[in-house]
Formats: structure tokens, C-alpha cells, sequence
């Protein structure tokens, strides 16, 4: 489980550490905050995992990377610590990148893996191909530095360290980004990857599909969630039409052999979510999984909330499938159904940087044996709400 | 930075005594909290006003000289009946005696009237400003002079926000709005602003 991360010169981050995260962690703050500079934050991480920060930094050009008054001799840092569940360890890997603004490209990207205090694997590149309308022209050969291990340490270990890190990191995150939407009627061409879930959600019917096929098993469960948080659909499935397309379909209590004509939004939220849960069980089950979701309670009725919490409470409470979610929201109603130990505070300082709290101690004992956290959170106890 | 936290009934009422302390103390920070609900009043400030100062209380943001200001209005001319108040008023008296340095602020009749009371606001509307304390409904005033002004209304948001553009702070002088003169003169000699 991821327990704590670390941005520094990154968009709004200037310098935040957020510590002692819960297996559902929820930021709250007002509009422009950074929550969902934290969120672009991971997908950048998982991005860089692959050792080359080049995809990642161009797709994130000029000023949408660093915080602004920084320059190119500010390295940006990312680092995310977690348990790792077979080592029972707390694992740390950090990524220091810096970026020649004017060109998009990094000059000098160094990673490292530590157990504690203690360095196990080090990875430096500091000379990288330069692009010239496109064309990639080679440097120097430093481009291809796999990184070493360092001296004196269990060098067989820690291979396995780092390689469950970046399973961990590259493999085992998924982002559910601002307003995602999963298509639910896509042709055999637009069906993507089975696994992860994409950003947007798009590929929602090709995981279902792939899980119906390849594990049923997990299809089964996937299904009696879907019917249990929504309680007028009787099943869901995958058709496939005429060979061409392939669609998420429902089946409701009141006509349960005839195909629902529409789905609701919320509804495709809900699937979207739920998939990329079980997706986790297609391999290597036993490691940790992350989801990460923007307004998850976007399009759900307030009377499903406590519904929906209750069920990823249920997906993280498995200590052989360790599972974690981290969620964004501006919902009072959604808020009610956390302690005030899983929700962090994101707001912004005069210079505009972004600051990220956990809630005061206090507001448990004055308010919250009476009333919910996000009815007090509307009080302005603990800020995340517009000045 | 002094602080000065606010326990407000509503939010216009918080932003108006902000935004009028603020021009009065620049260098103070004025965090505010409400009663619960998505329209807090004086009954939900009764209801909530114990749990509003005990937060405050326990915060471990709050230093030994800042100060806290209870803020509602008396309602004199419209209120049937006065529990509400006495509660409040209550509340705000045991938190004294164990320690708290807490006022109550009571804006007479409502806190509107410190905005007609104001040069700055009246000077942006074209209207005489004056002691309004003893008139019913200020609010119902302001707007009238809102509208007079153009297609503004004091009972939105926008309105509002346009109306705090323009407060000076000056209505606690001497012809004007007596129970700002009382808060502000007490505010003046309290440990967080001296």
C-alpha cells in the first residue's frame, strides 16, 4: 500500500509531502487547488517508471510541467513510498528530472529505490537523444544507463525490490481522470488494451469483455456488485453484435430477458470503477493495487454514496489482496462517509502553491460523535472550501 | 499574523464583517466558521454555537491573544420570539468566564445597517448614508438602493460581491451606525488588535 508521496517543483507542488495515507484516502479542496495536479502527478510517475521521462515530459509541455518560478536547474522530484506486501518492507522510489523548458526535453533524470534510509538501486541519465523536427538523433550512449545496485547490499533482493516496485508503480496504478466517461458501445477496432483502465475509461468494454471470457469467475463477482449497488438491474453482460461491436449492456429486474435500451451515466461511472478493481485479480493478484478516481461520486445519486464507500471498504479489508483507493471531491454527502483521518485538505497560498493537510485533530472530538465530516467540512472548520 | 476568528450566522454576514475588519486591520487574518447546513440562520447558530466555540478553542492554530468575535444580528424588529438569542448569548458568557477572549457582536438591526453606514458603499450607490440601526430591514433598503443604482440585486451572490467592493469600514462614526461604534470600539482595545 501506498503509505506516503512526495512532489517537489511540480505544477502547483512546490514542495508537498503527504504522509500516512489509508487504504481510501480522499482529497477535498476548492476548484484550481491542485487535486488534480496530484492525480497527473502519479500518472506522471507511471509514465517515467519506464526510465525514459522523454513521452512524459512532451506530453506535459512548458509550463503545465514545473511550478512556475522554478527554472531548468530545479530538479523536479516525485517519490512515493509503500509496503511492499511480500517483503513486509517500506520501499521508496524517487525520480529527480530536470527539463529544458524551451525544447520539452529532459537533460537529466535520476531514479533510486531505498529500503529506509538505505540506497539499494541508483539510475542516472543525464544525456538524451535531441529531437529536430521529429527526429530522434542520438547523443550518447548514457541514454541506455539501466542503472546498478549499489555495493554491500543483498544484491539478489533487491532486484526483487525493485522489480515489484515497478510492477507496483507501472502495473499496479490505475487513474480514472476528471470526467471520465466509458464508451459503452465500441466497434472490434476501438476496443483497446484489457488492462489497465484507460484514463477516460474508454476500454471499459474491452476489459469486461476480456474478464468475461478469460475469468469468469471474477466476472461473477464484478457482476453481483454492479446489481447490488444498483438495485433495479437484474444482470450485465458483454454482447457482441454481428461480430462488429462489442457492448456493456444491462438487463433490469422489471424485463430481465430484454436488453435495458439506455444506461445512465452513473451507471457507466459505477461499472467503470468496479472494473478497474477486479482487473487487478487478471495477474499477480497478490500484489498491492491503487486506484486512483477523479469525483468518483460524479453522476451517483447522494442515496448510493454510502452504498459505493461501503463496497471499497469491503475491496481494501482483503489483507491477501492489498487495494487501495485514492479519490478526489467537492461532495459534502460523499465526505460523511469518511474519518477524518482519510481525507486530506488541498488548498493554494498567496504565491499560489499548493499545500495539502490532514484534517485538525479536534474536529473528531468537537463535532464528529453528532454530526458527518462533510456537514462539518461545510461549517469551514478545516478549509478546502472557496475563500 | 494577529488572527481574529469569526463565528458567523450566515456567510454574507461573515464577508461583510471581514471584509469592513480587514480595512480596519489590515495586517489581521479573519478566518470564519459557520452552523451547519447549506443555509445557516440564527436558529442553526444556536443549535451548533457551543460546538462553533469549542472548536475554536481546541484549535492548536490559536494563539493565547487572538481573539473571537460572535457575530449575528438582533433582529429586534422582526424575531417573535427570543430563545435563540438568549442562547447564543449564553454560550458566549460561559466561554468568557472559562477563559475565552470572546465578544459578541450584535449588529442592530441587521448587519446591513454597517453598509449603509458606510461612505464608500454609499458614495458608489449615490445615497446618503445615515444611522440605519433603528430602521426595520436594512437589507430590504440596500437592495432598494441596488436596484435604483441598476439591475443589481443585494439577495445574490453577485450583488453582494459588488456591494464588499466598495466598503471603506467608516460606519462606526459617531452619527452613523452605533452598534458597529460599540464592536469596533471594543475590537480596538481587545488583545489581538492592540
Amino acid at each position: 500500500m501506498l503509505t506516503r508521496l512526495h512532489f517537489k517543483n511540480w505544477r502547483s507542488l512546490k514542495d508537498v509531502t503527504i504522509d500516512n495515507l489509508t487504504p481510501l484516502t480522499v482529497f477535498i479542496g476548492a476548484n484550481s487547488s491542485g487535486k488534480t495536479n496530484i492525480v497527473d502527478g502519479l500518472d506522471f510517475m507511471i509514465k517515467m517508471m519506464s526510465g525514459d521521462p522523454t513521452p512524459a515530459v512532451r506530453a506535459n509541455r512548458g509550463n503545465k510541467t514545473r511550478t512556475l518560478n522554478t527554472d531548468d536547474e530545479d530538479a523536479l522530484v516525485f517519490s512515493a513510498t509503500y509496503l511492499d506486501p511480500v517483503s513486509k518492507k517500506h520501499l521508496t522510489y524517487e525520480m529527480n528530472l530536470k527539463i529544458e523548458t524551451a525544447k520539452d526535453l529532459p537533460t537529466y533524470f535520476h531514479s533510486h529505490l531505498c529500503e529506509g534510509e538505505k540506497r539499494l538501486f541508483t539510475q542516472t541519465i543525464d544525456k538524451f537523444p535531441i529531437l529536430v523536427f521529429g527526429i530522434s538523433r542520438w547523443r550518447e550512449a548514457s541514454w541506455a544507463d539501466e542503472g546498478h545496485f549499489i555495493e554491500g547490499i543483498d544484491q539478489h533482493e533487491a532486484e526483487h525490490l525493485l522489480r515489484r516496485t515497478k510492477i507496483f508503480v507501472q502495473e499496479r496504478w490505475q487513474i480514472l481522470g476528471e470526467g471520465f466517461l466509458p464508451k459503452l458501445a465500441v466497434t472490434f477496432a476501438e476496443l483497446g488494451a484489457i488492462y489497465p483502465i484507460q484514463n477516460n475509461g474508454a476500454n471499459l468494454v474491452a476489459i469486461l469483455d476480456y474478464m468475461r471470457d478469460a475469468h469468469p469467475n471474477i466476472f461473477t463477482l464484478f457482476q453481483q456488485d454492479i446489481a447490488w449497488m444498483l438495485n433495479h438491474i437484474e444482470h450485465v453482460d458483454i454482447n457482441l453484435i454481428k461480430d462488429q461491436e462489442a457492448r456493456f449492456s444491462i438487463f433490469e429486474n422489471a424485463h430481465p430477458s430484454i436488453e435495458a435500451p439506455t444506461i445512465s451515466a452513473g451507471t457507466a461511472h459505477i461499472a467503470a470503477m468496479l472494473a478497474a478493481y477486479y482487473a487487478f485479480d487478471f495477474k499477480n493478484q497478490e500484489l498491492p493495487g491503487l486506484v486512483i478516481i477523479e469525483e468518483p461520486d460524479t453522476a451517483l445519486n447522494p442515496g448510493l454514496l454510502e452504498k459505493f464507500v461501503e463496497l471499497l471498504r469491503d475491496y481494501v479489508s482483503d489483507p491477501e489482496k492489498p487495494r487501495q483507493f485514492i479519490m478526489t471531491t467537492h461532495n459534502p454527502a460523499f465526505l460523511d462517509f469518511f474519518q477524518p483521518e482519510e481525507v486530506r485538505v488541498v488548498s493554494r497560498d498567496e504565491q499560489g502553491y499548493t499545500h495539502v493537510d490532514p484534517i485538525p485533530e479536534h474536529i473528531k472530538e468537537v463535532w464528529l460523535d453528532k454530526y458527518g465530516l462533510g456537514e462539518v467540512w461545510m461549517t469551514r472548520a478545516f478549509g478546502g472550501l472557496p475563500e | 499574523m494577529k488572527t481574529l476568528w469569526l463565528i458567523a450566522e450566515d456567510e454574507s454576514g461573515a464577508q461583510i464583517f471581514r471584509a469592513i475588519f480587514e480595512r480596519r486591520f489590515p495586517e489581521m487574518h479573519v478566518p470564519y466558521i459557520l452552523p451547519r447546513g447549506n443555509h445557516p440562520n440564527i436558529s442553526r447558530l444556536a443549535i451548533d454555537i457551543e460546538d462553533l466555540i469549542n472548536n475554536i478553542h481546541v484549535d492548536k492554530r490559536r494563539k493565547a491573544d487572538d481573539c473571537i468575535v460572535v457575530l449575528h444580528d438582533l433582529d429586534a424588529q422582526r424575531r417573535t420570539e427570543t430563545s435563540d438569542y438568549d442562547k447564543i448569548k449564553k454560550a458566549c458568557e460561559k466561554a468568557v468566564k472559562d477563559g475565552l477572549k470572546l465578544l459578541e457582536c450584535i449588529a442592530v438591526d441587521e448587519i446591513e445597517s454597517w453598509l449603509l453606514a458606510d461612505s464608500g458603499v454609499c458614495q458608489w450607490l449615490g445615497e446618503k448614508r445615515g444611522n440605519y440601526d433603528t430602521k426595520a430591514a436594512p437589507k430590504d433598503i440596500l437592495n432598494g438602493w441596488l436596484k435604483r443604482k441598476g439591475k443589481i440585486t443585494y439577495y445574490s451572490v453577485r450583488g453582494r460581491d459588488e456591494v464588499f467592493k466598495h466598503i471603506v469600514g467608516d460606519g462606526d462614526q459617531k452619527e452613523y451606525s452605533p452598534s458597529m461604534r460599540w464592536a469596533f470600539t471594543a475590537l480596538t482595545n481587545a488583545s489581538c488588535t492592540t
